[in-house]
């Protein structure tokens, strides 16, 4: 099966300030190191991890806002990783890939109108410049998104959370891409508008086969929105597989840990204490010892002398650990 | 009830150049002593502006028109300001939702912490820098003497928000108003952050008023909830029961709106409408009446009851 976006072994490093007098090694930020995933068409995949981890670096760089150090970013059988970030704003698929961002003020131009703001990417990406053309497609989007088009000529400090999510998400749709990347699409909203903004994003995926790479740092919304599910610790992929399995059931035991400290509504915290700790330093980190060793309450000694990679446990589950909390399936030859 | 803190019919309002803003109404809550009570709704239901209003520090542009708030058998509304502020920090202390903009970000933080010993507490000068680093440790700041010297911008946001935790218990008040103390926080800080209120709590037998939008938090950390919308209280219930039973159609909807509630997608519900302008000359009686579904002409028209019934209120004519 070929999948829409194919990523394989992607790294994004970040150069240090060298040392003094330029001696020793420089020192490398390692931000996404060796990710692989892919998106399938149709496909909500979500993506989990504290700030910090290298989620939005991730999202930068698939949305080839940056440039990736290795690696390789199959879009629809064309590697975009090839292409340089600075000259992917005039790429042909940069309409077909889209990202909302996570604060809806902060994403949309303050002087722009809502329409203005729909109308840019149409005008730059979709090639429209037939004025009248272009007004029709913004009241499509619009109209797509669930967005008044009396508040079309609004300025964003006229309109409430919710509309200006709408209109981060109709700027979005309106070129009708493939791929949209949801960078924590609903963290500055409130529960009462959240659950109307995922409805709708649900909505335009199942209506438009759109593929979701959704970002996000609320367990509970990774699960009712996404197929598959990626855990990510310190710029690696940790564990992935269906959402809800892999809530309910972490392989992991940093998902363990994600899952735990989740409060529970209408149930009161238990006293025991959560491990404690934060991540270490993402700068060269020893290649040889597991990023959250540090962190884990199981760890032990072989965790400090080599670095577990992703290896799979059960149907369509992956982990990357050498004492899983789910048993792995007995090795081929065994059986 | 009488407890540690009693609000009752507080109201208050802005003076804006938009027109007069009924940020607060008829605002009833009592905290006992030891008690950890939630005040949860949405952004603009008033939450902010009730601490504040407790603690004396609202906007010059705000006028408390009508209430009282009583803490431990003192006026706080009467009293002049130079001994609100003895009491502020010493037997009120608040914690604010952004730890890197409430702290200086030019001090060291372990003197930002000697400031509260010096101004509320009878630490000798001589022992202030033990007492801080005493202090750090209490709130499990790694290294403790080293990061005393540390200034807000080399700490991690959890890191801050210990730090604002040392400063606020620092003299040890009896009424902590923690004003979503881990919103932007990670869970596994907030896990930790939340794990540190409570044992600083019930060590010293200091009541909390937990302030936020995450209804799981709350459900999770308190004795008793306050439920907010548009600047009315609309109901109060132990916990459990709240969860278990809401009475008001609004807490019954702001539950149904959480991820955590639902199995699937379809189970979530959002509310309808948004918070009215309180600016509105004409506000009906039942703020939420323009987005319930149990809204009949009275909502609108006749005063709300406070229905009263073994330890929860609940502001509402058509109770569930």
């Amino acid at each position: 099966m070929t999948h829409l976006l194919d990523v394989n072994r992607l790294v994004k490093r970040f150069p240090m300030r060298r040392r003094a007098f330029g001696r020793g090694a420089p020192s490398f930020l390692h931000a996404v190191d060796e990710v692989s995933l892919t998106i399938g068409a149709g496909e909500c995949v979500g993506l989990v991890g504290e700030s910090g981890c290298g989620k939005s670096t991730l999202v930068r760089v698939l949305a080839r806002l940056l440039d990736a150090t290795e690696g390789t970013i199959a879009f629809d059988g064309e590697d975009l990783a090839a292409v340089p970030a600075a000259r992917f704003a005039r790429h042909a698929r940069r309409r077909e890939l889209q990202v909302v961002f996570q604060d809806p003020t902060e994403s949309l131009n303050p002087r722009y109108s809502a329409a203005d703001c729909i109308a840019e990417p149409l005008r730059l990406l979709a090639g429209l410049n037939d004025v009248a053309a272009i007004a029709a497609r913004v009241e499509e989007a619009a109209r797509e998104v669930g967005l008044p088009v009396a508040l079309l000529n609004r300025f964003p400090h006229q309109l409430s959370g919710g509309q200006k999510a709408r209109v981060n998400i109709a700027r979005a749709v309106a070129v009708r891409p493939r791929l949209i990347i949801l960078d924590e699409p609903t963290a500055a909203l409130d529960v009462s508008v959240q659950a109307i903004v995922l409805d709708l994003l649900a909505d335009l995926r199942r209506r438009h086969g759109l593929s979701y790479l959704f970002v996000s740092h609320d367990l509970n919304v990774v699960r009712l929105m996404c197929d598959r599910v990626m855990v990510m610790y310190m710029g690696r992929i940790v564990e992935s597989g269906p959402a809800g399995e892999v809530f309910a059931r972490p392989a992991h035991p940093y998902t363990r840990l994600l899952v735990d400290a989740l409060p529970r509504l209408g149930v009161p915290a238990s006293n025991a204490p959560l491990p404690a700790g934060e991540p270490g330093s993402p700068i060269d980190p020893d290649p040889h010892q597991c990023r959250f060793a540090s962190r884990c309450p199981q760890a032990r000694p072989r965790c400090s002398e080599m670095s577990p990679s992703l290896a799979s446990v059960g149907a369509a589950r992956e982990v990357a650990c050498h004492f899983p909390l789910i048993d792995r399936p007995a090795p081929e030859h065994i059986k | 009830m009488s407890g540690l803190l009693d609000i009752s019919g507080l109201s208050l309002e802005f003076r804006t150049r938009g027109g007069t803003v009924s940020a607060l109404q008829n605002v009833s809550l009592s905290i006992g002593k030891g008690e950890t009570v939630g005040l949860v709704g949405e952004s603009g239901s008033g939450k902010s502006v009730l601490s504040y209003a407790i603690m004396g520090i609202q906007d010059p542009a705000a006028r408390i028109t009508a209430g009282r708030v009583n803490f431990s058998g003192m006026d706080l509304l009467a009293m002049p300001q130079r001994q609100l502020a003895d009491i502020r920090g010493r037997e009120i202390a608040m914690i604010f939702q952004n730890p890197r903009v409430a702290l200086n970000p030019i001090r060291r933080v372990g003197d930002q912490i000697g400031d509260v010993l010096a101004r509320h507490t009878t630490t000798l000068a001589r022992d202030r820098e033990a007492r801080t680093v005493a202090i750090l440790q209490s709130v499990r700041i790694p290294d403790p003497q080293r990061r005393a010297r540390a200034y807000p911008f080399e700490m991690s946001g959890g890191q801050c928000q210990r730090v604002m935790i040392a400063m606020a218990l620092a003299a040890s008040p009896s009424l902590l108003i923690a004003d979503e103390p881990t919103t932007g926080l990670d869970v596994t800080t907030q896990a930790a952050i939340m794990g540190l209120l409570r044992e600083a709590a019930g060590d010293r037998q200091m009541s909390t008023l937990l302030i936020t939008h995450d209804l799981s938090l709350a459900s999770e950390r308190c004795d008793r909830i306050a439920v907010m919308h548009a600047g009315h209280i609309v109901e109060t219930a132990p916990t459990r029961e709240l969860f278990a039973h809401p009475r008001h159609p609004y807490t019954a909807a702001l539950i149904r709106s959480v991820p955590a509630s639902a199995a699937t997608l379809a189970d979530l519900d959002a509310i309808p409408g948004s918070l009215p302008d309180l600016r509105a000359p004409d506000l009906p009686a039942c703020r939420f009446a323009e987005r319930c579904s149990r809204a009949q002409a009275r909502c609108r028209e006749q005063p709300l009851p406070q229905v009263h019934k073994q330890g929860a209120t609940v502001a509402c004519h058509f109770p569930l």
